[in-house]
């Protein structure tokens, strides 16, 4: 790594000064573990680096918030992703977002990344991390078109066919999330306006203007018996980026699912809410057979590349198995 | 004393023993063999060195920082192939901390794969050193370059050579290995292997099977980075502190590059993180290392520190290369094999030795036709390199596969097909063994009930075997064993331990004769100073060494035992050892008192290791050392919904002749059974194709086995063997020990779905795709 | 247990900056994993606003031993314990984070030193392997490792150790499976193959079936 400056601003007003002030040249750090990652391979070079973990009482207390909220739940940009693994306040309203962060990265990871950096990591594609390569992000053309495209989107690429590499962002999509931002415009959006797709922009991922800062993530009230889940697949079982997650929340009364949400991870540049399969599930009662038709629906527009068709089956079969778990109803043998 | 000895040795294993008479030259302690009652060797016992491994107090290359050490740095090249037009180091030399600069390349010259060593700076931090690097200037002119294997086999594909090829051969390779048939374009033919007549045989065959099977490139991926550090101490002596597995290797490489006499270049390797084949020389296999460390400390007046980054670790230090294996198997309509021809062509990158080991040739001796053709394929890309058993892993998992969908179409259980044409008694021994203890027969029914039953998750039995021989060096090793005037025990030698337990096994070696605790003996290993030693590759450390140690160890007995006679006033032939106390007649001295009479101040004795004299009941290949043999069968579960595989239990039955330390050697097959399972599932250098450079060289994305990826359960189980090689009995372990694991959960795989995976790794995307689960392109 | 263990409790709850964060818990029900944060422990006032980019003091405890230092910004922990204080035990591997190898605690937290700034640790208690044993006593888990076998050429060692004590702590009291230490070392890797050794190895200490 080379040289920088490490600031320590009290506020989030001081931070958003000094982050804004020359933005090509700085960068905001909580857990700091995908920043460090990149300087390391020399992907950046910022000159100051402005922590938001030395930030003074009122504004550390919003950002490290994990509990109730009115009627919802908040959680703090800075809660780790150990703390919300461990978080047993969630119940299984939100099990979803309990298991996405005690299936992301590493145990010693996870002691140090926060919720924040989770969200506005930068993508994990092998070309954009290659320190001697320039991929869309920086230049004129997303290489896993023509090159190894494994571990690439099949949903809602192009120009760029990264996927978003949140682990929370997948369940935190079921979940209804908003994400509440401060800065110079302060506001407080759903989730999915927080993402940017490729269309829109090619070379981001999110939506966060120089000197903004994410402050934290708000669960809305559950629904009636409302239930969650999350599940990912991957190659290697200790510690991996997934080949797909699915999340999946519902109400079930009355053996019907109500307010169904699907999402998928890890097979599109954002996070992949599916309404194609959420229309096939609402007010239904679950069952084996409406579960297929549903990860059938879910996966019905994919347009793999080359080497990664084999997600669209792999997909399905995860979000069958969540649906399962989540609705109760036994999986075949 | 005569000459030569004439001695009987009860040797064998289980229940098959018998006595051989063995010619043993003058002055050879009669062996351990299966009459001998040892109470040292052969019981489990605690690393000795592991105390200063578990607290932090091992010194491995990585940690030697001699005053005022500079670090080195290295800049690679970033393509796949080009001529280096202009090359301008002079202002790396100005940065701030620099000591050095080197340029590695000159002007005109060409560079073939990504990652190749191009210049080289010191500096006094490593910041520095980066920074350094990229004020170096360098001129490319890129070229047409081909990193996949089967592409570069294809007329008209680029160059990666336009010379003659020179093999780079170490002890890491496998003996009788290596050598030329001829060379076009970028194929080079290695001798064949050769028995019968197999296209005859093929064309004799009722029932038969051809398939293609491929295999990735795994790289060693040592925890501890190829490391040298060097100080010189006059302009022609030198201090190196490698990480290595061969310490005279790298001495001797050492002394080679810059003119010195052997001598005069003192190795330590006191510790080292892993090597698997790697580390071999003062060089890494793609990097001139001990010329960039030595000649950046010479430059700087100082010493240099070049420890390889994790990136650098994968493209420029060696890796298994990959395989593309054609497989022809025959037999009569009765499951006699006819035949068995195997056509391979593999990659080791810029680099030869892509074979694909004696598998093919040597398990299946029963059938009579058999024909191996191997090529390398020389592809612009790091050079491949001895990985723990080179060849046989890869050569493993084509044949036994094969052999498990023909043993389908014949209609025939494939472990029956496999002892029907297996003649090794030991293998034979294992494979029954096996069947009975992992419940083979019952699981593979249960396997088929669910396969019938298109059930989403399966189970899959499989079975492979190992071939491996007992490379014991003779005449290499030179032990020393003293015993002090205050009752103290020291054996030294100039071996490394690789973290296999060799230095446990030599101090129980030495407790063994003389009758001390394990503890009472002080071990001193890893310095070129303490006299000659072997490599540890190949698996022969244990085999090459303990026997040695043991001949030191007895003369110091003998020594003794007339110092005993003396004091007891008896003749030597009087005088018997027991619990440490040298007796004759009635009366007895206890050690410590006997130490005391040591005239001068002690007692030093060296011994050496003579050539194999036995190899009972199989020889390897003809030669006079013997099989070693192992079975491994594997149960694996497949989720059919998202592919992912997983391992439940492996059970590992082998053979090392006399088991010296059975708590090490057990941990060491666990080790060998776990690198397979890696290479099973998750392991793949993946190279861009239309760049040509690698996109995983790091330890995220290049995917070793976690905790949670290994076998559920893993049973280790040895059948001891007397073979009659050598004085203490030791062979070796390592490398045969995961020769089979892939193969046995790629047939445990095809057993779970009614098809094969023919390509490793055995990754869900695969597993979807032989389940016919996958849209084809522009179908889905 | 941790005391027949002989496991150090150096700094355990350190890191209790974060426990009013974990609204609607009683101190007794906080959750096992606790989470680190040794800037947000040390607190506003504990550091300068900027330091940079050159040396600047850092004061911290190092194995029960109060150290300070003049270390850079960008310096990780990792290089500031191996190459500043030449304390070698934690070692580099893949320098990202994916392996473990350099796993130290942070107030009682295993925490990779290779993605955390050596100014991070400000005020803060960091363990090494180093500070597992006590007046040259091996730890419990020490030997536990010994016995089992749980290392071969011992690279992997020093991080597995320090993932293995971190779960130690945190499960104080608590019976261990063999889940909860393969969980706990997901992020070790191990080339050498002691992963069901290590697990023995810990489940023993830990007074649990080995």
């Amino acid at each position: 790594m080379q040289p920088f400056v490490l600031s320590r601003p009290k506020t989030l007003a001081e931070a958003a000064e000094l982050a804004s002030a020359r933005p090509q040249d700085s960068a905001l750090r909580a857990g700091g573990i995908d920043l460090i990652d990149r300087m390391k391979e020399g992907l950046e070079a910022p000159a100051r680096l402005v922590e938001l973990r030395w930030l003074g009482e009122a504004d550390r207390e919003v950002m490290r918030a994990l509990g109730p909220e009115g009627d919802g739940v908040q959680v703090g940009a800075l809660v780790t992703l150990a703390q919300l693994a461990a978080h047993e306040g969630f119940g299984e309203a939100h099990a979803a977002l309990r298991e996405a962060a005690g299936s992301a990265a590493t145990p010693t990871i996870r002691n140090a990344a926060t919720l924040g950096g989770n969200l506005l990591q930068r993508p994990r594609c092998w070309y954009f991390r290659h320190a001697d390569l320039v991929c869309l992000k920086g230049g004129s053309a997303c290489l896993a078109v023509s090159g190894e495209n494994k571990f690439h989107a099949i949903l809602g690429g192009g120009p760029s066919f990264i996927v978003h590499p949140s682990t929370l962002a997948c369940a935190l999509t079921a979940l209804d999330a908003r994400v509440e931002i401060r800065g110079a415009s302060p506001r407080t959006l759903p989730l999915a306006e927080l993402f940017v797709t490729p269309k829109q922009d090619a070379k981001r991922e999110h939506a966060l203007q120089p000197g903004e800062v994410l402050v934290r993530a708000i669960l809305p009230k559950p629904g009636p018996e409302q239930r969650s889940g999350y599940a990912a697949v991957k190659e290697k079982q200790s510690h991996d980026w997934p080949l797909a997650e699915a999340a999946v929340k519902m109400s079930l009364q009355s053996g019907v699912m109500t307010d169904v949400r699907v999402a998928l991870g890890h097979v599109a540049p954002i996070p992949w809410r599916s309404r194609e399969a959420e229309a096939v599930l609402e007010g239904k009662p679950p069952s084996e057979a409406l579960f297929a038709a549903a990860a059938k629906a879910a996966l019905a527009e994919a347009k793999p590349l080359r080497d990664n068709a084999y997600k669209i089956p792999l997909a399905q079969g995860l979000l069958r198995e969540v649906l399962h778990r989540v609705a109760g109803v036994p999986l075949p043998e | 004393m005569p000459d030569d000895q004439r001695v009987t040795l009860k040797v064998g294993f289980a229940e098959q023993l018998r006595d051989i008479e063995v010619q043993l030259p003058a002055g050879e302690p009669k062996p351990w063999d299966a009459r001998s009652e040892l109470k040292v060797v052969g019981k489990p016992h605690p690393r000795v060195e592991a105390p200063l491994k578990v607290s932090g107090a091992a010194k491995y290359t990585h940690d030697i920082v001699p005053p005022n050490a500079l670090w080195a740095a290295v800049l690679r090249s970033p393509h796949p192939c080009a001529v280096v037009e202009s090359i301008d180091v002079a202002p790396a030399q100005s940065q701030p901390g620099v000591s050095a600069v080197l340029a590695l390349v000159k002007p005109g010259e060409r560079v073939i794969f990504a990652g190749q060593d191009i210049a080289a700076v010191a500096a006094k931090t490593p910041e520095q050193a980066e920074a350094a690097l990229r004020a170096i200037a360098v001129g490319y002119k890129t070229e047409p370059f081909v990193v996949d294997t089967a592409a570069a086999m294809q007329d008209g594909a680029p160059l990666v050579h336009r010379g003659k090829v020179t093999e780079r051969s170490t002890e890491g390779d496998e003996p009788g290995a290596g050598g030329s048939a001829g060379q076009r374009g970028n194929v080079r033919t290695s001798p064949s292997m050769k028995k019968g007549d197999a296209k005859k045989g093929l064309r004799m065959a009722k029932v038969s099977h051809e398939a293609t099977y491929t295999t990735q490139v795994h790289t060693h991926s040592a925890l501890e980075t190829h490391s040298i550090v060097v100080q010189w101490d006059g302009p022609k002596q030198a201090t190196v502190w490698c990480s290595t597995q061969g310490i005279f290797s790298v001495r001797d490489e050492f002394a080679e590059v810059f003119e010195l006499k052997p001598a005069d270049v003192h190795v330590h390797t006191d510790f080292l993180g892993g090597g698997f084949g790697a580390k071999f020389g003062a060089s890494a296999p793609g990097s001139r290392m001990g010329f960039i460390a030595g000649e950046l400390a010479r430059k700087a007046g100082a010493p240099v520190r070049l420890l390889l980054d994790r990136k650098e670790e994968h493209l420029c230090t060696g890796n298994r290369p990959d395989s593309r294996q054609h497989v022809k198997i025959g037999a009569s309509a009765d499951g006699k094999l006819t035949a068995i021809h195997v056509v391979a062509h593999g990659s080791a990158g810029i680099g030869t030795g892509a074979g694909v080991g004696r598998n093919a040739f040597g398990i299946y001796s029963r059938c009579p036709n058999v024909l191996v053709e191997s090529h390398d394929v020389f592809t612009h890309a790091g050079p491949g390199t001895a990985m723990r058993a080179p060849g046989h892993p890869q050569g493993a998992f084509a044949l036994e596969l094969a052999i498990d969908e023909l043993a389908k179409k014949l209609k025939i259980d494939p472990l029956d097909l496999r002892l029907s044409h297996d003649e090794h008694p030991v293998r034979r021994h294992q494979f029954e063994l096996g069947r009975k203890q992992f419940g083979w027969d019952a699981g593979r029914k249960q396997a088929a009930a669910l396969r019938d039953k298109q059930a989403r998750v399966r189970r899959g039995f499989g079975v492979a075997a190992s071939i491996w021989g007992d490379f014991g060096r003779g005449k290499a090793v030179v032990a020393t064993v003293s015993v002090l005037r205050d009752g103290s025990v020291e054996v030294k030698n100039g071996l490394q331990d690789i973290g296999g337990g060799i230095t446990t096994v030599v101090a129980q070696v030495v407790a063994e004769v003389l009758q001390r605790p394990v503890e009472a003996v002080r071990v001193r290993l890893g310095d070129s100073e303490l006299g000659p030693s072997v490599g540890s590759g190949g698996s022969v450390t244990t085999a090459s060494v303990t026997p040695a140690v043991r001949a030191a160890a007895e003369g110091v007995k003998t020594q003794l035992t007339a110092l005993a006679a003396k004091q007891l006033g008896r003749k030597p032939e009087e005088v018997t050892w027991s619990e440490g106390q040298a007796r004759a007649g009635s009366k007895s001295i206890a050690w410590a008192e006997l130490c005391k009479k040591i005239e001068g101040e002690a007692v030093v004795a060296t011994g050496t290791r003579p050539e194999t004299y036995g190899a009972y009941p199989v020889k390897f290949m003809g030669g006079n050392s013997y099989q070693i043999a192992g079975v491994q069968f594997a149960e694996v579960r497949v989720d059919t919904w998202t592919g992912v595989v997983g391992v439940e239990r492996v059970l590992a039955v082998h053979d090392c002749g006399k088991v010296m330390n059975p708590l090490t050697a057990r941990s060491q097959v666990q080790g060998g059974v776990i690198l397979g399972t890696s290479y099973a599932l998750t392991e793949q250098r993946v190279m861009d194709r239309v760049r040509g450079v690698m996109l995983n060289p790091n330890l995220e994305t290049y995917k070793i086995a976690g905790a949670r990826d290994v076998p559920r359960e893993i049973d280790v189980v040895f059948t001891p063997v007397d073979t009659g090689a050598n004085n203490t009995g030791a062979i070796g372990i390592g490398e045969p020990s995961t020769i089979p694991t892939a193969a046995a959960i790629a047939c445990a795989v095809h057993d779970a779905l009614g098809v094969a995976v023919r390509d490793l790794p055995l990754t869900p995307d695969r597993v979807l795709a032989a389940l016919g689960a996958v849209p084809t392109r522009g179908g889905g | 247990m941790s005391d027949r263990a002989g496991i150090t409790r150096r700094g355990l709850f350190r890191g209790i900056g974060t426990a009013g964060l974990l609204a609607g818990c009683k101190p007794s029900e906080r959750p096992p994993t606790t989470t680190d944060d040794p800037g947000g422990a040390a607190g506003p006032g504990a550091g300068e606003a900027a330091l940079g980019p050159g040396p600047a003091p850092l004061a911290f405890t190092l194995n029960g031993e109060a150290k300070t230092v003049e270390v850079a910004p960008h310096v990780t922990l990792l290089a500031a314990l191996r190459e500043q204080l030449r304390v070698t035990g934690t070692k580099v591997v893949c320098d990202r984070g994916a392996c473990g190898a350099c796993t130290v605690l942070i107030d009682g937290v295993a925490r990779n030193s290779c993605m955390t700034l050596a100014h991070d640790v400000a005020g803060a208690a960091v363990t090494t392997v180093e500070g597992l044993a006590s007046g040259g006593k091996l730890s419990v888990l020490q030997q536990a490792f010994i016995r089992h076998d749980a290392l071969q050429c011992g690279f992997c060692t020093s991080g597995m150790l320090m993932s293995c004590q971190g779960l130690l702590e945190r499960s104080r009291g608590q019976k261990l499976a063999r889940e909860d230490v393969e969980a706990a070392i997901a992020g070790n890797l191990c080339r050498c193959g002691t992963y069901p050794n290590v697990v023995a190895a810990v489940l023993d200490a830990a007074g649990g079936s080995a």
